[in-house]
């Protein structure tokens, strides 16, 4: 039994159709890549998975559980984390403090308990050394006790990744964490999603515009055109599908 | 909002001293810290005339109610212009209680907050739906709306709450034998009235500082950084497990149940009550005591009930300098405005925050890194805990 | 934060909860309500609340279209509003009583005086703030608030002041319909407001600053790019919003008599008005306006009778604004006629 099944996900916003009838499947471990030009609803399929959209049809089964009944919040309780394109901090905490968020679901302190400190030092000490240990884990110790905000849009990216890596993911979502990147730096991000997968036991689902990366480390890829699927296999079966071709050509180029 | 924190490692400037945290050096600029604000804070009730130390309770009072409102405003990121009526239902519970049932004012503070929570929880409820601008709306309306309430005259409210004349407390807070003796104000050369006003202060202050402590360390747990992530990003908030609505309505409630402290202690300070203390007005008044502090911040919760108090002490007499506006206390009102609007452009963190720049300057305490060689590292130990707890 | 994604109608039930459904089934309940004291009360009582309520409503439609318009230029809601209108008012009883300016002319002179302050206020207090971040434009208009009071008091007095009327006002001023008097006045007041609105019209929809109003409040980006000079556009939003509220400030100064908080006092009820209809439709605030005018007359009037509630008085305009804008808040955010925001991730 694959790990997610997305079954027949349509997500309409007034007349436009996000996504149209997506089907596919995530195999526990793997790294899936879903990639399409521009505006081909792969983070609105993010957006859908962490239950931000509601999905207008269609069914989603994680781990066996029908995820579209649960909320937002319960997603991360799941073991399902994300990135986004656009970033999600919070500027107004230390890079530090981002990350210790990200285990929320896996913390017990109360406002009540907090309030009057019982039995809260440990966690919190305990917390605070995991979150350091996850940003030591993509070498990004150096910006812990900085505000989460003014660091070049790679670090950030990459602190995204720290704050969701905090809260031990099953399914970790990554969306075009190569943005904003030199050449060496992708290659080196391509070396910690497969680290870190390997180390964590991750299943990755991968968004990127930058097919070199995406090709070189998916074991599977999804491929999206105006919210439909046109192609689903690995990557030389996507290379040489004519359909994608059409679509990086025809369409929207990147 | 402006995010208040603005910590450590700005490169760009080069501090006078650098402490390690954690090392003695480190320590005693923390001791030397409290010490300045806790000696003139000791201090001031011996050395000042009775009308001086009993502004100075009500300083605290407001500076509890400040604190209220920037668990909202500040950290919550809940634009909300009502938290007056909060405290003005803090005042009046505890002057009712004391009034009709005699109850004793300590024993009036927990159903102070608890009444206010309650409250805080209800408004904080439609405050889930109601965003940015449109929650300064509402919550703008109920401070105007507060006031006239307290006039209705069905239900014995009006008869309860004094209706426009307020109500006097009937039972007011005095030092007993053992307490005067405790605080030095039992000697002969006190008279009854200095010794009400330093008792009252004591008071204010020591239930200040619970607050105070209360909020910092909600502040520094996992409540307090949901609370900011979710005023900084509401969606990156809910993909990390915090629950939107759980939270904001908590924080929204027991913002609302400090303010009703403060209330109680504003109600106890001043021996009464009336709807002019808690209307439309006050809640700008004390928005702007809240801003020039330092929203955010927990520092400029006290400072701005400093201000509150001692702005509408010094205004008129500012006015009362320029001599083209020497007869208006009028003018006193233009001061706040001109005040607000200054601080929007100058001073968006506030007195609090300005103060630390400066300070960055000087001294900046180099955090320390926790220690981390004791779990398990690159490897099986992380990997194992991960598989174990899905 | 869920968005909003097209679903199929369905019965009245769910008709019922959703945000329209509640509005109308509160107005039914507040109708009913009133229909035993209005049978009562005789046909008379009750053509002569509603007219009583026509001269409010028209005021509050004018106030808030001012709103309505700062909204729709800058997504702000303008706390100084009720200010800068009642600035505007003392301004032209100011010309007319110690100048002897025509009452209209001093009404017009006001009016060019505050869209001139009100357009300074936007260039130089609104612009440099980025209006996403609220709590600093929200602190300088009600700075801007104060300082007005502070001034209008200083200037004028904190006394009440006898404001003339723009209209004949004479207590026979008026035509009877079935016994009930309807005056000239608010006839006359009527009659600017649909002018104004008539006015506002033109304006925004047959010249080429209307046009560039309307690009830039659908979207200042994407109006920036096609070269509309947006600065210019929100300075003349504020000006025109300005020069509204003095003229319903004027409008209405006669019944409240001059103060410097005579405005604030009303401007609830033109933020009710607003939400009601809507805060980004003209159109939709002049409805909402009528309908909070007349149901607060007929609350005010009758609801006294009204078993359970007698304990409100003449505090239940206020308490049901608020009661209003709660509500409409909560359940229609949109209000009557305005459009919905969809946030984007
Ligand atoms: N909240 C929304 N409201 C309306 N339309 C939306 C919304 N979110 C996404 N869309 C539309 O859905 C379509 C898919 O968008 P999406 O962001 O998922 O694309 P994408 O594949 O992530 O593109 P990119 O590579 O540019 O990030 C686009 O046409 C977009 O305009
Ligand atoms: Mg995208």
């Amino acid at each position: 039994m694959a790990l997610l099944e997305v079954r027949d996900i349509t997500v309409r916003f007034g007349g436009i159709v996000a996504l149209d009838g997506l089907t596919f499947d995530i195999e526990e471990g793997q790294i899936c890549g879903l990639i399409g030009p521009n505006g081909a609803g792969k983070t609105t399929m993010f957006n859908v998975v962490s239950r931000i959209y509601d999905a207008t049809e269609g069914s989603i089964t994680y781990d066996g559980k029908d995820l579209l009944g649960l909320p937002a919040h319960q997603m991360s309780k799941n073991g399902i984390y994300r990135t986004f394109q656009n970033l999600a901090l919070w500027p107004g905490m230390t890079v530090l403090d981002n990350v210790m968020v990200g285990d929320y679901s896996n913390t017990k302190q109360t406002f009540f308990t907090a309030a009057l400190r019982l039995g809260t030092r440990k966690e919190e000490k305990d917390l605070k050394e995991r979150a350091y240990a996850a940003l030591e884990e993509l070498d990004l110790q150096q910006h812990a006790f900085h505000a989460a905000t003014g660091l070049p849009f790679g670090t950030l990216k990459r602190i995204e990744i720290a704050r969701a890596l905090i809260g031990k993911p099953r399914l970790l979502m990554l969306d075009e964490p190569a943005s904003g990147l030199t050449h060496s730096e992708v290659d080196e991000l391509a070396d910690t999603i497969r680290m870190l997968r390997d180390r964590h036991g991750l299943t990755v689902l991968l968004v990127e515009h930058h097919m070199k990366m995406v090709m070189g480390i998916s074991e599977h890829i999804v491929v999206l055109n105006f919210g439909q699927k046109i192609a689903d296999g690995d990557a030389t079966e996507v290379r040489n599908n004519p359909a994608v071709i059409e679509a990086y050509l025809g369409g929207s180029a990147s | 909002m402006s995010g208040g924190s603005s910590s450590g490692g700005d490169a760009a400037i080069k501090p006078m001293f650098v402490l390690q945290e954690g090392t003695s050096q480190h320590r005693m600029y923390q001791a030397f810290g409290w010490l300045c604000l806790a000696i003139p804070m000791i201090l001031a009730p011996y050395m000042l005339p009775s009308f001086r130390v009993a502004q100075l309770a009500q300083c605290a009072g407001w500076g509890v109610a400040i604190l209220g409102m920037n668990i909202a405003i500040g950290w919550s990121g809940l634009l909300s212009l009502g938290h007056i009526a909060f405290c003005g239902m803090g005042a009046y519970t505890t002057t009712i209680l004391i009034n009709e049932n005699s109850w004793d004012f300590w024993m009036t503070l927990p159903v102070a907050f608890i009444v206010c929570f309650i409250a805080g929880a209800l408004v904080g409820l439609p405050a889930l739906k109601i965003k940015g601008l449109y929650l300064a709306l509402v919550t703008f309306a109920l401070a105007y709306t507060f006031p006239i309430l307290l006039k209705i005259e069905g239900g014995g409210i009006a008869r309860r709450t004094g209706g426009d004349n307020g109500r006097n407390l009937e039972e007011k807070l005095v030092p007993t034998e053992t307490i005067r003796k405790i605080l030095f104000i039992n000697g002969e050369g006190t008279d009854e009235s200095t010794r009400i006003a330093v008792y009252k202060y004591v008071v204010a202050v020591l239930v200040l500082l619970v607050c105070f402590l209360i909020v910092r360390n909600i502040l520094k747990s996992r409540g307090g950084r949901a609370m900011i992530a979710l005023r900084d990003n509401q969606i990156g908030a809910a993909v990390s497990g915090v629950p939107l609505n759980k939270t904001k309505v908590l924080a929204f409630a027991l913002s609302a149940a400090i303010a009703g402290i403060g209330g109680s202690l504003i109600a106890m300070v001043l021996d009464s009550v009336g709807p002019t203390v808690f209307d439309a007005n006050y809640a700008i008044i004390t928005l702007m005591g809240l801003v020039l502090a330092g929203v955010g911040t927990l520092h400029g919760a006290w400072l701005g009930g400093v201000f509150v108090v001692f702005l509408q002490d010094l205004a008129p007499r500012a006015v009362g300098l320029i001599p083209v506006f020497n007869v208006d206390v009028v003018y006193a009102r233009a001061i706040y405005g001109l005040m607000l609007v200054l601080v929007a452009f100058f001073m968006p963190g506030g007195v609090v925050s300005f103060g630390r720049k400066w300070r960055a300057r000087i001294i900046q305490v180099q955090p320390k890194a926790p220690d981390t060689s004791h779990l398990a590292r690159a490897g099986t130990g992380q990997a194992a805990a991960a598989t174990a707890a899905v | 934060m869920t968005a909003v994604t097209t679903k199929s109608r369905g019965s009245f039930l769910t008709w019922l909860k959703t945000g329209s459904g509640i509005l109308t089934a509160m107005m039914a309940v507040i109708v009913i309500a009133l229909i035993p004291a209005i049978i009562q009360g005789g046909l008379k009582l009750f053509l002569q609340r509603v007219f009583d309520s026509l001269n409010n409503g028209a005021v509050y439609a004018v106030t808030a279209i001012a709103l309505v318009i700062i909204f729709k230029a800058t997504t702000l809601i303008n706390f100084a509003g009720a200010n800068i209108a009642m600035f505007g008012a003392y301004v032209c009883w100011w010309l007319n009583t110690s100048y002897g300016f025509p009452i209209w002319i001093a009404v017009f002179v006001a009016m060019g005086t505050m869209a001139v302050l009100g357009s300074l206020i936007e260039r130089t207090l609104i612009r440099p703030f980025d209006v996403n971040d609220h709590l600093p434009v929200v602190l300088i208009t009600f700075g801007i608030a104060a300082i007005l009071e502070a001034f209008a008091g200083g200037f004028w007095g904190l006394e009440f002041h006898k404001f003339p009327s723009p209209f004949p006002s004479d207590p026979k001023d008026r035509f009877t319909i079935a016994g009930a008097f309807l005056r000239y006045e608010t006839i006359g007041t009527l009659f600017v407001m649909g002018l104004m609105i008539f006015g506002i019209y033109l304006l925004l929809n047959k010249t080429k600053v209307g046009l560039a109003f309307r690009a830039v409040s659908s979207n200042v980006e994407s109006a920036r790019l096609v070269g509309v000079r947006t600065g210019r556009t929100l300075q003349f939003g504020w000006a025109l919003a300005s020069a509204l509220g003095v003229l319903g400030a004027c409008l209405v100064a006669k019944q409240t008599n001059l103060e410097p908080a005579f405005m604030a006092k009303l401007v609830i009820f033109a933020f009710a008005a607003a939400t009601l209809g809507g805060l980004d439709s003209i159109g939709g605030s002049v409805i909402g306006a009528f309908i909070v005018a007349v149901v607060q007359s007929m609350l005010t009037g009758y609801g006294q009778e009204i078993p359970g509630l007698g304990w409100l008085k003449s505090n239940f305009a206020l308490v049901l604004a608020f009661v209003l804008i709660l509500v409409v808040l909560l359940f229609k955010p949109a209000g009557l006629y305005g459009t919905r925001r969809i946030e984007r991730v």
